[in-house]
């Protein structure tokens, strides 16, 4: 540090004896001495831009930027959050691909399912193999919920409606969501029509809780821990995934339900919010690559960012970048099996 | 109603938070300054100052935010009064008479009828969420799809009165600027009208080509003349007339409280916000007078009713904020990011436990109002000199920020880009005696139209009658709607007939 | 309405002529295009009665202009769409239609000229075009709204803006 701080003064002296032209030319001397400092100490020198592909405020957006505090203290550089919402995620995504490929910039995004849309129906001019997916730091499940006060017990209630008076029983999603997909899938298992039940779809989560939460619709699909601040209004009757969990121990899941009629299906997860770089960045830059990934990697394993993420209600998870490509490779297979649902 | 415990607790956080005080004033500042630049919306310069607010204690990150919103809402009336150029969707209906009036050199009593509505608007709307901030919450999950389709009907049904020389040429723009709206993604994902290009997957951006529709149709045409009022005695900054203006104001509590009324309650719904709130608030106000045809030429109560309907929309969406967790634009969407920076889950137990906090912010929310009062005044005095510069150094000024506003909105160089070919369009338009306020009306709303058409479409089960008839404030708002279309020309039409039996009845008694 | 080209009754007015042509080819390639899209209840729930009435009043407008008489034109104007005609007066048709070319001129070249760069040179072409003449006031305000602009948008902007020289400046100071 201090040999820095020496090359600083003996450079910056002659500078300000200059004149303006003079000025100008200091300039340039000072920005090769910038480069040659970049060389001499570790990456990274300069801030890093997390590009977020949606809308200040979203889940997305707070996790980048709870992790931004976090890593700018590890790479011990600023770290700033940039949100380029737009086209379901095909501008910020676009434009994340269009900065220079150097590990200073990281991307935010949801591979799966909007990106599934975006290359499948969009034509957005990226594919898959463009990005490393360093970690699906949030996989959001599928909840199923209700008004707080509606008169629906279970989950049971609801299939049995679907099946007695189809056409009648409304239920909201976000277009193209994961939550879209599942309810196509789950209609499938069904042996129904999506037509079957009445399918409201929005543009956002947020006016969907609003309408789940003032009993506009029967039940809603949406992302469940997400929602989870929503208790009080909405209640969470079942949901899509695996296992139960632990903040829910008593919501049951979809196929626990499904087992009684000798039915199970293969659902997909919800909103995937991951961290992502560049395909080409580990061969370009290694360094910079396993920088980046060993930073973060130690945030999201350290106890004290992880109680502070479930406190701000945020997915904080590593399982890393070869289980994370698995994971949606693995959900784009059962997307292609219900591609026709993007055009319903 | 009002929880007292936590009102006291309330008062003392706020006695010792002197930082929150501190940020209150430079809030208001930025909002108004940035308001004022055609483009700059309050999200945007809320998410600038986002990173500040981590240093910053929870109370004092909300209370600078509410300040910026609160200053934003009333800077975008300025240029939409002085140059016809509404800032963001929120002041189109600002413009409908704020316009007139300085062409007119009332430019110093339309500031000062714009910022004591907007004070007004602001304080009565916080009051209201004061005394309810629970019940205005769940008022807002009682509205369905429907219910907000036939209140952006509401506004929509302004195209039909924005009307120039022609009715038919009018309607005409404000349905061509309905189907420019829905260009982009569909709710149910179609693309349509894109020509491929990815930036227009979000369709048109609406505020780039707004600024484009009004900036041209006016500036353009201004091109050759000296100043933007004519007459050199008028062409000054006169505090009394701003006073008097304010004064006004005063004259019209019916006017402000049903702007603060529809506010407080549609401000907070989700994607439909402020934009619809000045526009209801317009239309309304127009409709219950009894000379509607002054309105759209100057009237200062086109002009209360749009500021007072603009400023109240910020309680409604901290209502929905605060009580439920849910942003109802984008300004309240960084507010929530805000909150989770400081490890706080918004949602309705916030509301529960940290009810002091919810009141600490309300209280200062009213004392906002007199600081805005103060700040604007200046403000408004310090901008109305925009009066005095020439017209040629004033178009390219305005041209170049306006462009720097619509790329700050988009991000990208599409908002540019619509801001030059409907400001192309907007000049045509105006040329030919095509309504450029009902066109934008039209864009502003579309999309939101066909949005809620679709959910009340598949929510209904295809259009059945029984889902309509079981919901009776729908049935209120349809019958509303209906009166407020229709009774004007029906009382009209009876009253000729009316006049015309008489005129016959004498007639046949003459003979 | 003297001063206005609105005066219409008998003669045919290229102009309006021209402008209905393009509103009419307007509708006919969007209305197409969405039905193309998908020709569902749901895609076009809004576009197809909105357009439906878009149409039947261009045929009307456009039939009331080769016609002749413009039947609905309202004795009352509204002042947005007129305005005080005394205020046209000084403007010709061809300083408008260079300012309009100025504009688009400018947003065209800022993704490659950069806002610093554009904005001085847009700045200095239309205050000349609309009659300032003072050199060092020109110069001096456009280079102020130039740096003003880029200082703006290099320290308060969230996403980046093309810029020429600025940002080159800036790191320099």
């Amino acid at each position: 540090m201090a040999r820095v701080r020496n090359t600083n003064t003996l450079k910056s002296r002659p500078i300000a004896r200059r004149s303006f032209l003079g000025l100008l030319a200091g300039a340039a001397s000072a920005s090769q001495w910038r480069a040659r400092t970049a060389l001499a100490a570790a990456w990274p020198t300069d801030p890093i831009t997390i590009v977020v592909s949606t809308k200040a405020g979203g889940g997305f957006d707070l996790m980048a930027r709870n992790l931004a505090p976090a890593l700018s203290k590890e790479l011990g550089v600023p770290v700033n959050v940039l949100d380029k919402e737009g086209g379901a995620m095909v501008l910020g995504t676009k434009y994340f691909l269009s900065q220079p490929h150097d590990g200073n910039t990281l991307l935010v995004s949801g591979p799966a399912p909007y990106w599934y849309a975006d290359i499948n129906k969009f034509h957005a001019g990226f594919d898959l193999k463009d990005f490393d997916i360093m970690n699906i730091q949030w996989a959001d499940k599928t909840g199923v919920f209700v008004p707080i006060g509606s008169k629906v017990k279970s989950f049971k209630e609801i299939i049995d409606a679907i099946r007695t008076r189809p056409g009648e029983v409304s239920c909201g999603v976000v277009r193209d969501s994961g939550e879209f997909f599942n309810a196509g899938i789950l209609m499938d298992t069904l042996k129904k029509p999506l037509s079957t039940i009445r399918l409201v779809t929005y543009e956002s989560s947020a006016p969907l809780r609003t309408a789940v939460a003032g009993g506009q619709l029967d039940f809603g699909m949406v992302s469940l821990e997400a929602s989870l601040n929503m208790l009080t209004l909405i209640r969470p009757i079942a949901l899509f995934n695996g296992s139960r969990i632990p903040d829910l121990p008593d919501t049951p899941t979809v196929n626990e339900v499904l087992k009684d009629d000798g039915l199970s299906a293969e659902f997909v997860p919800s909103s995937m919010r991951a961290v992502i770089t560049y395909a080409d960045l580990k061969d370009k830059h290694p360094d910079q690559y396993e920088r980046l990934r060993g930073a973060y990697e130690k945030v999201l394993r350290d106890p004290e960012f992880q109680e502070k993420a479930k406190k701000a209600g945020i997915g904080a998870e590593w399982i890393g970048p070869d289980k994370s490509m698995a994971v949606i490779k693995s959900t784009y297979a059962i997307f292609d099996r219900y591609k026709s649902l993007l055009n319903e | 109603m009002i929880d007292w415990q936590a009102l006291v607790s309330a008062l003392h956080i706020l006695q010792g938070s002197y930082s929150a005080w501190l940020l209150t004033i430079p809030g208001i500042a930025l909002g108004m300054l940035g308001g004022a630049i055609p483009g700059v919306s309050s999200a945007l310069i809320l998410a600038i100052v986002l990173p500040l607010t981590l240093w910053m204690s929870l109370l004092s990150a909300l209370i600078f935010m509410t300040a910026i919103y609160t200053g934003a809402a009333f800077g975008v009336a300025i240029p939409a009064i002085l140059m016809g150029v509404p800032g963001s969707p929120a002041a189109v209906a600002t413009s409908f008479d704020g316009y007139p009036m300085t062409q007119r050199g009332e430019h110093n009593l339309a500031l000062g009828l714009a910022l004591a509505a907007s004070t007004l608007g602001h304080m009565g709307a916080y009051l209201i969420l004061f005394l309810g901030i629970g019940w205005i919450s769940h008022a807002v999950l009682k509205l369905g799809p429907l219910e907000m389709l036939l209140l952006m009907l509401w506004g929509l049904s302004l195209i039909a009165v924005l009307r120039g020389r022609y009715v038919s040429r009018s309607l005409l723009s404000g349905l061509i600027g309905i189907l420019i709206a829905t260009i982009g993604l569909s709710p149910r994902d179609v693309i349509r009208g894109t020509f491929d290009i990815p930036e227009l997957l979000d369709g048109v951006p609406v505020v780039s080509a707004m600024i484009g529709l009004f900036a041209a149709s006016e500036l353009f045409n201004l091109a050759g003349t000296s100043y933007l009022v004519q007459r050199s005695d008028l062409r000054k900054v006169n505090i009394g007339e701003i006073a008097r203006g304010m004064l006004t104001a005063l004259h019209h509590p019916i006017v402000i409280l049903r702007g603060l009324v529809i506010g407080a309650t549609i401000g907070g719904l989700p994607g439909v916000g402020a934009a619809v709130c000045n526009l209801v608030s317009y239309a309304e106000t127009r409709r219950g007078d009894k000379h509607p045809e002054t309105f759209g030429k100057g009237n200062p109560k086109g002009v209360i009713a749009a500021e007072a309907g603009n400023a109240s929309s910020e309680a409604g969406s901290m209502a929905t904020l605060l009580a439920l967790g849910i942003p109802g634009g984008a300004s309240s969407a960084v507010m929530l990011a805000a909150l989770s920076l400081h490890d706080v889950t918004s949602g309705p137990q916030f509301l529960d436990q940290s009810k002091d906090i919810v009141y600490a912010i309300i209280l200062n929310n009213f004392v906002q109002g007199a600081i805005m009062l103060v700040l604007g005044l200046g403000l408004i005095g310090l901008m109305a000199n925009v009066i005095r510069i020439p017209v040629r150094i004033l178009i390219p000024v305005i041209l170049v920020l306006a462009t720097f506003g619509s790329y700050s909105f988009s991000g990208n160089m599409a908002g540019p880009i619509a801001m030059v070919i409907f400001g192309f369009v907007g000049w045509l338009m105006q040329r030919h005696d095509y309504s450029v306020p009902a066109c934008v009306v039209g864009l502003i709303l579309g999309g939101k139209v066909e949005g809620a058409l679709l959910q009340t479409y598949q929510i209904s089960g295809g259009g059945q009658i029984s889902y309509f008839l079981g919901r009776p404030i729908a049935i209120v708002l349809f019958l509303a709607l209906l009166f407020s279309l229709f009774s004007r020309p029906i009382m009209q039409w009876w009253r000729q007939r009316r006049a015309e039996a008489v005129a016959q009845d004498g007639a046949v008694k003459s003979a | 309405m003297p001063g206005m080209p609105s005066e219409r009754q008998g003669s045919l007015d290229w102009e309006h002529t021209l402008f209905l042509a393009i509103v009419a080819a307007f509708l006919a390639w969007y209305l197409s295009d969405a039905t193309l899209a998908s020709p569902t209840f749901s895609n076009l729930i809004l576009i197809a009665p909105v357009g439906a009435v878009a149409v039947g009043l261009l045929i009307y407008v456009a039939v009331a202009e080769f016609v002749g008489g413009s039947t609905d034109a309202t004795s009352e104007t509204s002042a947005h769409a007129t305005g005080d005609p005394s205020r046209y007066r000084g403007t010709s048709f061809g300083s408008i239609a260079l300012l309009m070319l100025f504009f688009a001129l400018f947003v065209a070249v800022i993704p490659y000229a950069g806002f610093d760069i554009a904005t001085f040179v847009f700045m200095v072409a239309t205050l000349w075009l609309l009659g300032e003449r003072r050199v060092i006031f020109t110069l001096t305000l456009s280079l102020g709204i130039a740096a003003g602009i880029s200082v703006a948008a290099m320290t308060l902007m969230t996403f980046p803006m093309p810029m020429g020289i600025a940002r080159a400046i800036w790191r320099a100071f």
